[in-house]
C-alpha cells in the first residue's frame, strides 16, 4: 500500500486534507429527518418549545395537555397542538467492510507501476507493466489502490465532511461481524480515532456483514445515516434483512459497492491460478476463455444489488477503484443533492 | 533429418504445457463468479486447447514430412526403385516443328529447359538414363545408358533441331530396345518430351509402340512447348512441263498454306540461280491454301536452282520449296530393241522415224536407242517415253531399270511381234506365273501368209492417246493394214482397250503400273507385219502416244530432310578430272556421299539430306547435277494434341503406367511413385487454417 508522509499531522493515510478543499462548499446532509442530542442544522421528528413555530394539529387524546394552545381554544373554542420545528444535529455511521475480498489490489498487488518503475524494473515488473500497459498513466495509481483503501478514503470524507459541518461520525469494521465500533463523536480529535482505526485494521477474513449491520443496528439508538463501504460478496438476502433494521428504525442507509476494476473488466492474463481471497479455494483458469461469461455474470450481480437496495429505498452507488474516490464522492453528493442517487 | 524434423512437432506440444502451466498465481476477491463463468463453457470450448495441439502437431508433422519428400506408389516394383535407382530414357523430338517459335520462346528452349528439370530429378550414380533424338533417322545420344548424368547433360546442351520429321515409332522402339537391353530389369521409364505435333503423332501405331516397350515401362508425357503462331508454309513445288526445253515457257508452282486463324498476305518470290526474278502477293484466308505459279522460260541447257519462297515468320523451317530443273534442248525417247535403226523396214527402222521425223536437232524429241541387253539406267530418267519395239527378253538390269521408270510415273509402250509376248507383259507388270497379265496373249495370226490382213476399226478416239485425232486422221489411221496380230484373251478390268481391230479383238490397250502407263499394241512396226511405217498417221499415232504418257508436270515431294538422297542424272563428269562431289546447302561438302556406277552413269548417294535445300554433284567448279530436298509439309500443320490425349492413346494401346503433364508440386517424374509432398503442404495449410478458425472462432 502507498505510504503517506505526514508532516505537518493533518494528513493521513486516507484523508488528504488539501484534498479536501474541492468539498469547501458541500453539505452532507440526510435526506430523511434525523434524531440528535443537540440542536443542529437537520430536520427531526423531534417538536419541542422554545423553537420555531411550524403548524397547529387538533389534539388527539394522548397528546400532552400542556401543548394544548389555550389562547386559540379561548378564541375558537377547539383544542389545537401547537408544532414547532426541531432542528437537529446528525450522526453518520461509516461501516467499512474489511474483509479479505477488500484487500485486492489489482494483479500487482497494490505496488503502484510507474513508467520509470517498468523501465529500470525487474522482469517481473516489465510483465506487470505488459498486463497493465493497456490502460492509461492517469488511472494506473488508482488501479493499484486496493478496494479498502478506496473505501477508507471515501469514508474519511464523508466523515470529515461531517465533522466540519459540526455532525458527529461513528466507524464501525465489520470482520466476522462487527469487529470495532468507535462512538459518534464529532471533534477533529475524533476524526483522527477514526483514520487511525482505519489504519490499524487488518484486512482478512469474512466481513459477516449482515451480522455487522445486525449489531450495529441493535448499538445505533437514534436515527441517522448509515453508510456502508463494501464489495457485497456475500449471500444478499441476510445482508439486504440486516438493513432493513436499520431503514426500520429510522435510519438512511447508502450502500457504496467498492469494486475493484479487474472485477468489472477480468485482466488480461491468459493463465493463472486463481485463489479465492478468503476462502483460499484455488482454480485454474483462462481469463480469456471465460473473459465475457463472468463480466456478463458479474454486471448482472451489480444489477441485482442495485435493484434490490433500491426496492428497499437504499441508496446503491458503485464505486469502482478506476474513479478517483473524490470524483466518485462528488458524483454521489451531486446526485443526492438533486434528488437521484 | 527425417527424425529431426519430427523433433519439430514437441514445439507446439511444450507450448501447449507452458501454457498449461499457471504464469502466476492471482489472489482474486471472489472466484465463485469465475467457476461459475468456466462452468458454463461448452465441452467443445474446453477441449479447444487439445483440438489446437492437435491441429499444430499435425501441421508441422506434415510441413515435416513435407521436406521429406515423401512418394506414393502401389507399385511395389517402383516402391523398391528406390534402392535399385531408375533406367530413364529421354526421347526428345528434334523435328522441325520444334523450331517454332511463340511469344518469343523457342521450342528449342523449352525442349532444353525440361529436358534440364528432367536430369535434375535424376541421381548421378543411382539412375540410369539416356537420349533417344527423335528425328527421321532416331539414334540414342550415348551407347548405352549412363549413370554419369553430367554426360547427358553435355549431350543436351549442344542439342541442336533438325530440318526432319520425326519418326516417332523408330524412336520409341529405339528406346525400348535401349531399355531392355541396358535397363537391367530396373524400373523403366520413357519419358517423351515433344511438341505433340498431331501429325506426327497421328502416324504412330501405338500397339506397336507399346509391343517395343519393356514390360512394365512408365510412359511420362512432358507438356508440350507451344506451337508456332502464325505459320504459313510452302510446299509441293513442281514444275510443267516435266521436262522443259530451252526457251520453252515452264510453269513453276508451289503450294502456299495458311495455318493462321486469320486473313495473310504471303510475298512470295521467284528466284533461280540465286537471282530473285520474280514476286506475286496472293491473299490468304484462315486456314486456306492457294498454289501460287510462275511462268519462266530457260534460256539455257542444264541445271537450275529454283526456290520459291515467303517472308519470315514463326516457323522459318517451311518458307522456301526448292525445285531442281534440268532444261533440255529436246526431250528424249527411249527406243529399246535390237534390231538395226538404220536398216529399211525394221521395227525400229519406222519407229526412229515416227519419234523423230526430221532426222535432227528440229524435231522436239531425240531418240535414243538401246539393245535388250544394255544396263542404261542413268538414261531413261529424263525419257519422254520408252518404246519396246519388240519382244526379246530384257537384261536383267535393264528389265530393272524399265520396271523402276514404269512403276515411278513413266510411260512404256511395248510393242508385240512374233516373240515371247506373255513373258515379256510378265516380266514388266511383275507376274512371275504369268498370271495377272492385263490381257493374256492367246494366238499370233499371221494373215500374211494367207495373203490377208486386218484394219483398225473401232477406237476411242476421246482418250488421251487419241485426243489428237481429227477425222481425218482416224480415216487415215483406219486404212492401215496389219498382217500380223495377236489374238488377246482374259482382258482384265485394269486393261482399258483403246483401238480393237475389224474382228474385234483389241488391238491397242492402256493400263496402269505402279503411277506409270503401258501401252500395249498387239503388232509390230516391222515391215513384214504391218504397213504402219508406211503411213504418216504413225507419225502423228507415235506423236500423240509420247504426248500423252508423258507426265504433265515434275517435282513434288522428292527428298525430305533426313532420309536418303540419290542423285542421278550426273552428265559431263570427266574421268581425269577431279573427284566428284556432292555439296550441301550450306555450301559445304558432304563427306559421306558415295558415288557409285550404274551401267554406264554415275549416281551420287548421301545417307541423310540433313537440310532441306539444294544438293548439287559439282567436279571442279563445274555442276553436274542438281537435286533439291523439300522439308515434309506436314512439318508445318501446327495442330497439337495435349500430353493428356497422347498418354491416353498409349493407354488405350495397352499401355498401363502412362503419366500426363508432370507434376509441379513434386517434379516431372514420379521415379518412386507420386509425390505427396504437394499434397502434404496442403494438408499442412489446411491444418493452420483450421488452426486460425478454431481461434477466432472461440476468441469471438
Amino acid at each position: 500500500m502507498p505510504e503517506t508522509v505526514d508532516t505537518t499531522g493533518a494528513n493521513h493515510r486516507y484523508l488528504r486534507l488539501q484534498e479536501m478543499a474541492r468539498f469547501k462548499n458541500v453539505v452532507f446532509s440526510p435526506r430523511h429527518m434525523v434524531t440528535g442530542a443537540y440542536a443542529g442544522r437537520h430536520a427531526s421528528p423531534q417538536r419541542g418549545h422554545s423553537v420555531e413555530f411550524a403548524d397547529y394539529r387538533e389534539y388527539m387524546p394522548g397528546d400532552e395537555v400542556s401543548d394544548v394552545d389555550w389562547k386559540l381554544y379561548g378564541r375558537s373554542d377547539k383544542l389545537f397542538i401547537k408544532l414547532f420545528e426541531h432542528y437537529s444535529d446528525m450522526s453518520v455511521t461509516l461501516l467499512i467492510d474489511s474483509s479479505a475480498s477488500m484487500r485486492y489490489a489489482g494483479v500487482n498487488g497494490g505496488r503502484k507501476v510507474s513508467s520509470s518503475d517498468s523501465a529500470g524494473g525487474s522482469w517481473l515488473r516489465k510483465a506487470a507493466s505488459s498486463v497493465t500497459g493497456r490502460m492509461k498513466n492517469s488511472s494506473r495509481a488508482v488501479l493499484d489502490v486496493s478496494k479498502y483503501d478506496l473505501a477508507c478514503r471515501m469514508a474519511a470524507a464523508i466523515g470529515f465532511l461531517t465533522i466540519k459541518q459540526q455532525d458527529k461520525v461513528a466507524l464501525c469494521i465489520a470482520r466476522n461481524g462487527l469487529a470495532e465500533y468507535l462512538r459518534p463523536g464529532g471533534s477533529i480529535s475524533h476524526l483522527f480515532k477514526i483514520l487511525a482505526l482505519m489504519e490499524t485494521q487488518d484486512v482478512a477474513e469474512k466481513a459477516d456483514l449482515a451480522t455487522a449491520i445486525k449489531e450495529l443496528a441493535l448499538r445505533n439508538k437514534r436515527r441517522g445515516v448509515v453508510a456502508i463501504f463494501s464489495d457485497l460478496e456475500e449471500p444478499q438476502e441476510p445482508i439486504l434483512k440486516a438493513m432493513a433494521m436499520l431503514t426500520h428504525r429510522g435510519n438512511e442507509v447508502v450502500v457504496f459497492q467498492v469494486l475493484h476494476q479487474d472485477e468489472l473488466k477480468l485482466p488480461d492474463l491468459s493463465d493463472a491460478l486463481i485463489e479465492d481471497s478468503e476462502t483460499g479455494q484455488r482454480v485454474r483458469l483462462n481469463m480469456d476463455d471465460i473473459r465475457e461469461a463472468y463480466e456478463g455474470k458479474i454486471r448482472q450481480r451489480v444489477d441485482s444489488w442495485s435493484a434490490a437496495l433500491r426496492a428497499k429505498r437504499i441508496d446503491h452507488n458503485l464505486i469502482p477503484t478506476t474513479v478517483p474516490y473524490y470524483q466518485a464522492l462528488q458524483r454521489y453528493l451531486f446526485n443526492r443533492a438533486g434528488g437521484v442517487s | 533429418m527425417m527424425l529431426l524434423g519430427a523433433l519439430l512437432v514437441s514445439l507446439p506440444i511444450i507450448a501447449h504445457l507452458l501454457n498449461r502451466k499457471a504464469k502466476r498465481r492471482l489472489v482474486f476477491p471472489n472466484i465463485e463468479l469465475l467457476r461459475s463463468s468456466a462452468a458454463s463453457q461448452s465441452s467443445l470450448f474446453r477441449l479447444r486447447r487439445w483440438i489446437l495441439l492437435i491441429l499444430r502437431a499435425l501441421a508441422v508433422l506434415l510441413i515435416v514430412a513435407a521436406f521429406a519428400r515423401p512418394l506414393w506408389s502401389n507399385d511395389p516394383a517402383v516402391a523398391a526403385s528406390g534402392e535399385r535407382g531408375s533406367a530413364v530414357v529421354l526421347l526428345v523430338d528434334r523435328s522441325l516443328s520444334v523450331q517454332g517459335v511463340s511469344g518469343g520462346v523457342s521450342g528449342l528452349s523449352a525442349v532444353r529447359a525440361s529436358s534440364d528439370q528432367v536430369l535434375a530429378e535424376l541421381t548421378s550414380g543411382v539412375e540410369y538414363a539416356n537420349v533417344v533424338y527423335a528425328d527421321a533417322a532416331p539414334a540414342a545420344a550415348l551407347p548405352s545408358m549412363t549413370s554419369n548424368l553430367n554426360v547427358l547433360r553435355q549431350e543436351l546442351e549442344q542439342l541442336e533441331l533438325t530440318e526432319h520429321r520425326a519418326d516417332f515409332s523408330s524412336a520409341i522402339a529405339r528406346a525400348g530396345q535401349i531399355l531392355a537391353d541396358q535397363s537391367d530389369g530396373k524400373n523403366a521409364q520413357l519419358v517423351v518430351l515433344s511438341d505433340l505435333q498431331k501429325t506426327n503423332w497421328d502416324d504412330v501405331d501405338f500397339k506397336a509402340v507399346n509391343a517395343a516397350l519393356p514390360e512394365g515401362t512408365k510412359v511420362t508425357v512432358l507438356p508440350a512447348p507451344a506451337p508456332a503462331g502464325e505459320n504459313v508454309a510452302i510446299s509441293a513445288p513442281a514444275y510443267e512441263p516435266a521436262i522443259p526445253m530451252v526457251g520453252q515457257a515452264t510453269v513453276l508452282r508451289a503450294k502456299v498454306t495458311s495455318f493462321s486463324s486469320e486473313a495473310r498476305e504471303a510475298l512470295v518470290s521467284l528466284r533461280i540461280n540465286d537471282r530473285k526474278l520474280q514476286t506475286q502477293t496472293i491473299r490468304l484466308g484462315p486456314g486456306q491454301a492457294r498454289e501460287v505459279a510462275f511462268t519462266h522460260g530457260f534460256e539455257r541447257v542444264g541445271d537450275h536452282r529454283v526456290a520459291l519462297t515467303i517472308e519470315d515468320d514463326g516457323l522459318p523451317g517451311d518458307n522456301t520449296a526448292y525445285l531442281a530443273v534440268r532444261v533440255l534442248e529436246r526431250v528424249p525417247v527411249v527406243i529399246i530393241g535390237d534390231s538395226d535403226p538404220n536398216q529399211s523396214g525394221t521395227d525400229t527402222y519406222f519407229l526412229s522415224r515416227a519419234v523423230a521425223p526430221r532426222g535432227g536437232t528440229l524435231d522436239s524429241y531425240e531418240v535414243r536407242y538401246v539393245t535388250t541387253q544394255e544396263p542404261i539406267a542413268g538414261q531413261i530418267d529424263q525419257a519422254a517415253v520408252v518404246i519396246l519395239a519388240d519382244t526379246k527378253p530384257l537384261g536383267p538390269s535393264l528389265l530393272k531399270t524399265v520396271r523402276e521408270y514404269l512403276s515411278t510415273g513413266g510411260g512404256v509402250i511395248q510393242f508385240c511381234d512374233d516373240g515371247p509376248v506373255a513373258d515379256r507383259l510378265a516380266s514388266l507388270v511383275g507376274s512371275e506365273d504369268g498370271k495377272d497379265l492385263p490381257w493374256k496373249p492367246v494366238q499370233m495370226r499371221d494373215l500374211g501368209a494367207q495373203g490377208n490382213w486386218i484394219r483398225l476399226a473401232e477406237a476411242d478416239w476421246r482418250s488421251p492417246l487419241l485426243r489428237s485425232f481429227d477425222l481425218p486422221s482416224q480415216e487415215s489411221l483406219q486404212q492401215i493394214a496389219f498382217r500380223q496380230v495377236w489374238r488377246v484373251a482374259d482382258v482384265q478390268d485394269t486393261m482399258r482397250v483403246v483401238m480393237s481391230f475389224e474382228d474385234g479383238s483389241p488391238a491397242v490397250g492402256r493400263t496402269n503400273i505402279g503411277t506409270g502407263s503401258l501401252v500395249v499394241c498387239n503388232f509390230s512396226p516391222a515391215l513384214g507385219a504391218s504397213d504402219l511405217g508406211k503411213y504418216g498417221s504413225f507419225v502423228a499415232l507415235m506423236h500423240a502416244m509420247t504426248e500423252a504418257l508423258t507426265p504433265p508436270s515434275s517435282g513434288g515431294l522428292g527428298s525430305a530432310p533426313g532420309t536418303p538422297l540419290t542423285i542421278t542424272g550426273i552428265t559431263g563428269v570427266v574421268a581425269d578430272g577431279d573427284p566428284p562431289r556432292v555439296v550441301g546447302p550450306e555450301g559445304k561438302p558432304i563427306p559421306d556421299a558415295v558415288f557409285s556406277t550404274l551401267g554406264d552413269t554415275l549416281v551420287a548417294s548421301v545417307r541423310s539430306a540433313e537440310r532441306a535445300g539444294f544438293y548439287r554433284v559439282m567436279q571442279g567448279d563445274y555442276t553436274r547435277a542438281i537435286a533439291a530436298v523439300n522439308v515434309d509439309p506436314l512439318e508445318s500443320d501446327p495442330a497439337r494434341i495435349t500430353e493428356g490425349e497422347l498418354a491416353e492413346r498409349f493407354k488405350l494401346a495397352g499401355a498401363k503406367a502412362v503419366h500426363a503433364g508432370g507434376g509441379t508440386t513434386g517434379g516431372l517424374l514420379e521415379l518412386r511413385g507420386a509425390p505427396l509432398w504437394g499434397w502434404m503442404a496442403g494438408l499442412a495449410m489446411l491444418m493452420l487454417a483450421a488452426e486460425m478458425f478454431v481461434v477466432g472462432y472461440f476468441r469471438r
